[in-house]
C-alpha cells in the first residue's frame, strides 16, 4: 500500500511538473525577435515549452491551412494576417478570446490594431504589431542630388527620381515589390488610396476599375515605361527581394514594412546604415495628405488546440508592454499599446519612430472578404497583365472587376 | 590536311562544350566565396578580390540574421542522407527478389506486371501529392523522415524492379538451374549464383535511388515543416523566399547540397552510364 | 524448378504489397476524388459531381493557358536538349584527347539537384547583379541591363535555358552509350560510299540509334511535361501567369485554392496526356516491335 502511494505521488508530481509544449507557426518577419522572446517566456513559465516554426510569409497561409485541415490540433498558436481573419474565423479555425481579454487590453490597445483580429463581433487573438507600408528614402543620396526634402506628391516622386538618375546617383529612383504575390495588392492599395480610389462602393460593387483605382495602375505602368523611374525588376521582385536595391544604395526610394528598418540598419546586410529615413507616403491628389496599406498581423489560438491556457499565456506575453517595447526598439515595429507611442525609451532609441507614427493616420485596408484569397489572386494576375503590357490598365481592371463580381456571386 | 582540320574542329567544339558546362558552375563557386560587396557590384567581379569562407562558416556553425537563425544545414544534410539511405535499402530489399522472380517465372503475367508499374509512374508526382498528403497525415507520420521514405519508395520501386529485372535477364537461366540440380536448393542457388552476378545491378539501383531522393523537392516541401525533417532541397529553396535573399549564402548552400551527388556521379560514373543506357541500348 | 512455388511467390509479394499501398492506392484515390466536389477544409463534406470537375477545367481559360505553356516548354526544351545532347554524343564518340575529360564533365550538371540549378540560374539571370547581364554588358552585346525574368514569354524561355543546361546531358550519356555499340565498319562502309557527315547521320547513325532515341525521348518528354521544381524556384508561375505550367496549376488549385476535387481531375488529365504522348512516340518511332526497358 505504501509503495502504491509513493508511486501515485510520483506520478501526480510528474503530471504537475511535466511540461506542456505549444506549437507556434509564424511568419519569419520578426523571427529573430520571437526566438529571443521565447527564451524569456520559457524562463518565466518553466512548465511551458514553445516550439516555433517560422516560414516565409508567402508560404504561411498554405502551411496553416493544409496542416490544420488534416489535424486541427497540429498548431496551438497561428500567425494571422489581417486579411485572413474573416476566412479563418468562418472556417472555424480560431478560438474567440473575448472573455480572456483584460480590462487593460480592452482599454489601452489601439482600436485599429485590435480590429484586425475581429470578425462578426468576436475577437480572435491579439495583434502583434501595428504595421503599414512605410516610405523609406535614402537621405544621403537626396543630399548628393541637392534635394532638400523627400517628395510629398507622386509628381515630385517622379521628378526627384529623374534628378537622381540624371546625376548618375542611381539607375532607377525606386524599386517596388510588384511580383505576383500578396505584396502587390498592398502596393496597389497604397496607390489606390493615395489617388482617392476605393475597392468597393457602398453597395459592395467593385469600383477599383474606375477613378483612383484606375489611376493607381496607370501610374504604375507609366512609372516603368514612360517616366522610367521604377526599376523594371519590380515586376518580378516581391516585397522582400526588392530590399536589396535599397540596402545596397542602388535605389533611393522604396516602400516596405517596419521590419525593413532593422535590415537597412544592420551592417551585415546593408551598406546604407543610418542613411535611410522615413517620410509620409507621397500623395496623388490634392486633399489627400498621404495613404498607405496596412499589413498588421496577430497571433491567435486554434480551435483544435489542446493547450489553450498555455497558448494564451504565450500570446499575451508577446503582447505585453515590455515585449512590445523591445520589439519596437530593437526591430522597428510599431507597438500595439497606445501609451507606448509616448514612451521616452522608444523615442530615444529609435529616432524614426516619430515619423513612422504619423503614417498610421493615413491608412487604407485591403478589403475584408471571406473569399479574400481568390479575390487577391484575380487582382494580382490582372495587375501583372497590365504591368507586362499584355493589357491596358483599363482592360485589365475591367476584366478583374468582372471576375470579382462572378466570385462574389453578383 | 583534312584530318587536321577535323581534329581542330573537334577541339573547338569540345572546348565550347566545356565552357558551356563550366561557366555556371564556376559562377556558383565564385559567388559562394565572394564577400557581399563584391557580389553586389556592377559589373560583377569574375575573380574574387577578397575571397572569404564566411558563407560556409555560417552554414556549418550557424548564426542569426533578421529572419531568425540560419537554417541548420547540418541537420538538413542528415535528414536528406538518412531518408535517401533508408529508401534505397528498402527499394533494394524489395526489388531484388521481385526482379529475380519476374526474370525467371510468371512468363505470361510478367509483361502485364511490368507494364502496369510503368504506366502507374506516368501519373505525375504532383498528381499524387494530395492523396499522399492525406495518407501521410492519417498515418501521423507527417513532418518525419518516414513520410518522405514512404513517398520516395513509391517512386523508386517501379524503376528498381525494372532495372533488377533487366540485370537478372542477362544471367543465363542455365546457371542457377545447374546449381539447383547440383542439389543447392532454390534459396541457395539464388544466393550463391544469381546475387553475386547481379551485383552491378544493385549498385545502379542504389545510386539512382540515392540521387532521386536527394533531388526530390515537391514532396519534401509539402510534407515537412521544420528542421526535424526538412531536406536539403527545401532548405536551399527557402533562401529565395525568406526576406533579403543572400545570394552568397544561397550559392554556398547550393554547392554543399551538390557535393554529395556530384561525388557519387564522378566516382561511380561507370554504373550511372550503364544504368542510363541499359534500357535504351538493349531496346 | 520449373514449377512456381511458395518461394517465388514469397519473393514477389512484398514488393507488390508495397506498390499497392504506396502507388496504386494514391492513384485510385486521386481518380475517385476527381469525381467529387471536395474542398480541403471539409473532408467529410464531399458530394459526387460526376464529370463536372472535368468539364469545369476544360472550359477554364487558365487551364488552356497553362496547357499551352506546358506544351511550349516541353517541345522547346526537349528539342534543344535532344539536339545538343546528340551532337555532344557524336563529338564524344570521336577519338581526341579531350574526350575522357568531357565525358566526365557532362555528368556534372546532370548531378546538380534541380532546386540548386533553379537558384543558380535565378542568380545568373538577376536583373541588377546577375552575371548574365554583367557578361553581355562587358562584351558590348547589351547597353542596358535586361530584366530577364520580367516579361512572361522571355521568362519562360529563360527557364527553358536553365532546364536545358541541366538536362541535355542525359541525352549525351544515353546516346553515347548507344553509339558505342554501333560497329565501326558500318561507318567505314558509308565512308567508302562517299557519304558526308549529314548523310551518315541520317542514314546510318539515327536509324541505328532509334531505340535509344525513343526511350530517352519518352523519358525526357514525360519529365518535361511534369515540370514543377524549377518553375517554383525561379518564377512561381509569374509574371502574369506567363510561366504557370500544368503542374504548378495543380499545386495552386489543390494547395492554395484548396479545391481538391478539381486538383485531382487536373492531375488525371495530365496523366492521360503523358500516357498519350508516350503512346504516340512509341507508335510513330518504333516501327519494329521493340520492348521498352525503362
Amino acid at each position: 500500500m505504501k509503495k502504491v502511494l509513493i508511486l501515485l505521488f510520483i506520478i501526480t508530481s510528474l503530471m504537475i511538473f511535466s511540461t506542456t509544449t505549444i506549437r507556434v507557426i509564424s511568419s519569419d518577419d520578426f523571427a529573430a525577435f520571437r526566438q529571443e522572446a521565447i527564451k524569456r517566456f520559457e524562463e518565466l513559465y518553466p512548465d511551458i515549452k514553445v516550439e516555433l516554426l517560422s516560414v516565409g510569409y508567402n508560404q504561411l497561409y498554405q502551411k496553416i491551412i493544409t496542416t490544420l485541415a488534416v489535424d486541427p490540433s497540429a498548431f496551438d498558436v497561428i500567425d494571422v494576417d489581417c486579411i485572413w481573419t474573416p476566412e479563418f474565423a468562418t472556417l472555424g479555425l480560431l478560438e474567440p478570446v473575448d472573455n480572456r481579454l483584460t480590462e487593460d487590453m480592452k482599454n489601452n490597445i489601439l482600436e485599429s490594431a485590435m480590429n484586425i483580429m475581429r470578425y462578426n463581433g468576436k475577437t480572435y487573438g491579439l495583434p502583434m504589431f501595428n504595421d503599414v507600408l512605410f516610405f523609406y528614402y535614402n537621405e544621403d543620396l537626396l543630399k548628393k542630388a541637392g534635394i532638400r526634402r523627400p517628395p510629398a506628391t507622386w509628381d515630385e516622386f517622379v521628378a526627384f527620381s529623374k534628378i537622381l538618375q540624371d546625376k548618375g546617383l542611381v539607375k532607377y529612383g525606386s524599386v517596388w515589390g510588384w511580383a505576383q504575390a500578396e505584396g502587390l495588392i498592398c502596393y496597389y492599395t497604397l496607390l489606390l488610396g493615395s489617388f482617392g480610389g476605393q475597392y468597393f462602393d457602398e453597395n459592395e460593387n467593385p469600383v477599383f476599375n474606375t477613378g483612383g483605382g484606375l489611376k493607381a495602375l496607370e501610374w504604375m505602368v507609366d512609372s516603368i515605361y514612360n517616366y522610367k523611374v521604377v526599376d523594371p525588376s519590380s515586376i518580378n521582385s516581391d516585397d522582400r527581394a526588392m530590399l536589396h536595391a535599397i540596402a545596397n544604395g542602388d535605389a533611393a526610394f522604396g516602400f516596405n514594412w517596419s521590419f525593413a528598418w532593422q535590415i537597412f540598419n544592420d551592417p551585415d546586410q546593408s551598406s546604407q546604415v543610418d542613411k535611410i529615413k522615413v517620410a509620409l507616403v507621397p500623395t496623388g491628389v490634392p486633399g489627400i495628405v498621404s495613404n498607405t496599406s496596412s499589413g498588421s498581423m496577430g497571433l491567435a489560438i486554434t480551435k483544435g488546440s489542446k493547450n489553450k491556457e498555455a497558448a494564451w499565456k504565450f500570446i499575451s506575453f508577446l503582447a505585453s508592454r515590455e515585449e512590445q517595447r523591445r520589439q519596437s526598439i530593437e526591430y522597428g515595429a510599431m507597438p500595439i499599446w497606445e501609451d507606448l507611442y509616448n514612451d521616452k525609451e522608444i523615442l530615444t532609441h529609435h529616432p524614426e519612430f516619430s515619423e513612422m507614427v504619423n503614417q498610421l493616420y493615413y491608412v487604407t485596408d485591403r478589403p475584408s472578404l471571406v473569399k479574400y484569397q481568390e479575390f487577391s489572386r484575380i487582382l494580382q494576375i490582372y495587375i501583372q497583365k497590365a504591368l507586362t503590357r499584355q493589357m491596358t490598365p483599363k482592360e485589365a481592371l475591367d476584366k478583374a472587376a468582372e471576375e470579382v463580381n462572378k466570385l462574389l456571386g453578383k | 590536311m583534312h584530318k587536321r582540320k577535323k581534329i581542330i574542329g573537334l577541339y573547338i567544339a569540345g572546348i565550347l562544350v566545356a565552357i558551356f558546362i563550366l561557366m555556371p558552375i564556376y559562377w556558383m563557386f565564385v559567388s559562394s566565396i565572394s564577400p557581399k560587396i563584391e557580389l553586389l557590384s556592377k559589373p560583377p567581379h569574375w575573380f574574387p578580390k577578397n575571397p572569404t569562407l564566411q558563407n560556409f562558416k555560417k552554414l556549418i556553425w550557424g548564426g542569426t540574421g533578421t529572419s531568425g537563425e540560419i537554417p541548420d544545414f547540418k541537420r538538413a544534410l542528415l535528414n536528406s542522407t538518412i531518408v535517401a539511405l533508408i529508401t534505397t535499402t528498402i527499394s533494394l530489399l524489395l526489388s531484388i527478389p521481385a526482379g529475380y522472380v519476374l526474370s525467371r517465372k510468371f512468363q505470361k503475367f510478367k509483361q502485364i506486371y511490368l507494364n502496369i508499374i510503368v504506366t502507374a509512374r506516368m501519373f505525375p508526382e504532383i498528381a499524387l501529392v494530395l492523396s499522399m498528403y492525406l495518407i501521410v497525415s492519417r498515418l501521423k507520420i507527417i513532418n518525419t523522415w518516414w513520410a518522405l521514405i514512404f513517398v520516395y519508395t513509391s517512386f523508386i520501386l517501379p524503376y528498381s524492379i525494372w532495372i533488377m529485372y533487366g540485370y537478372f535477364l542477362t544471367i543465363p537461366k542455365e546457371l542457377d538451374e545447374a546449381a539447383y540440380i547440383d542439389g543447392a536448393g532454390i534459396w541457395k542457388s539464388f544466393l550463391k549464383v544469381d546475387l553475386p552476378l547481379a551485383l552491378p545491378g544493385f549498385s545502379t539501383v542504389a545510386i539512382f535511388s540515392f540521387l532521386m531522393c536527394w533531388d526530390e523537392f515537391l514532396y519534401a516541401l509539402i510534407l515537412t515543416f521544420n528542421m526535424k525533417a526538412k531536406t536539403i532541397t527545401v532548405v536551399v529553396s527557402e533562401f529565395t523566399t525568406r526576406h533579403m535573399i543572400d545570394y552568397g549564402l544561397m550559392m554556398a548552400g547550393g554547392l554543399v547540397a551538390t557535393i554529395p551527388p556530384m561525388l557519387i556521379a564522378l566516382l561511380l560514373q561507370k554504373y550511372i552510364i550503364s544504368g542510363l543506357t541499359v534500357g535504351a541500348v538493349k531496346g | 524448378m520449373r514449377k512456381t512455388n511458395y518461394f517465388h511467390l514469397l519473393m514477389i509479394i512484398p514488393a507488390t504489397v508495397v506498390l499497392l499501398l504506396t502507388l496504386f492506392y494514391p492513384i485510385v484515390n486521386t481518380i475517385i476524388i476527381s469525381f467529387f466536389d471536395k474542398k480541403l477544409f471539409y473532408p467529410s463534406f464531399s458530394t459526387f459531381v460526376g464529370l463536372s470537375n472535368y468539364k469545369e477545367i476544360l472550359s477554364n481559360e487558365e487551364f488552356w493557358s497553362a496547357f499551352k505553356i506546358t506544351i511550349y516548354f516541353t517541345i522547346v526544351s526537349v528539342f534543344l536538349e535532344f539536339v545538343i545532347g546528340l551532337f555532344t554524343a557524336i563529338l564524344l564518340n570521336q577519338n581526341f584527347k579531350l574526350r575522357g575529360f568531357l565525358r566526365t564533365l557532362v555528368i556534372l550538371p546532370w548531378a546538380i539537384p534541380t532546386v540548386v540549378n533553379g537558384v543558380l540560374w535565378q542568380w545568373i539571370f538577376d536583373s541588377n547583379y546577375g552575371s548574365l547581364n554583367g557578361l553581355l554588358y562587358q562584351l558590348g552585346l547589351i547597353h542596358n541591363y535586361v530584366n530577364w525574368l520580367g516579361k512572361p514569354f522571355m521568362a519562360l524561355n529563360m527557364v527553358i535555358i536553365a532546364d536545358v543546361w541541366k538536362n541535355c546531358w542525359f541525352f549525351t550519356i544515353v546516346l553515347l552509350g548507344a553509339l558505342q555499340t554501333i560497329p565501326k565498319n558500318y561507318y567505314d562502309a558509308a565512308k567508302v560510299d562517299g557519304a558526308g557527315f549529314w548523310n551518315r547521320l541520317f542514314n546510318v547513325t539515327l536509324p541505328l540509334l532509334r531505340p535509344a532515341i525513343v526511350v530517352s525521348l519518352v523519358l525526357r518528354t514525360s519529365e518535361a511535361f511534369k515540370v514543377f521544381d524549377i518553375i517554383y524556384i525561379m518564377t512561381k508561375g509569374g509574371p502574369a501567369n506567363g510561366t504557370q505550367v500544368l503542374s504548378y496549376y495543380v499545386y495552386h488549385t489543390s494547395f492554395e485554392a484548396m479545391q481538391l476535387g478539381k486538383g485531382a481531375a487536373l492531375s488525371t488529365i495530365i496523366a492521360i496526356i503523358i500516357l498519350l504522348i508516350a503512346l504516340v512516340y512509341i507508335k510513330s518511332l518504333m516501327r519494329e516491335e521493340v520492348e521498352i526497358n525503362a
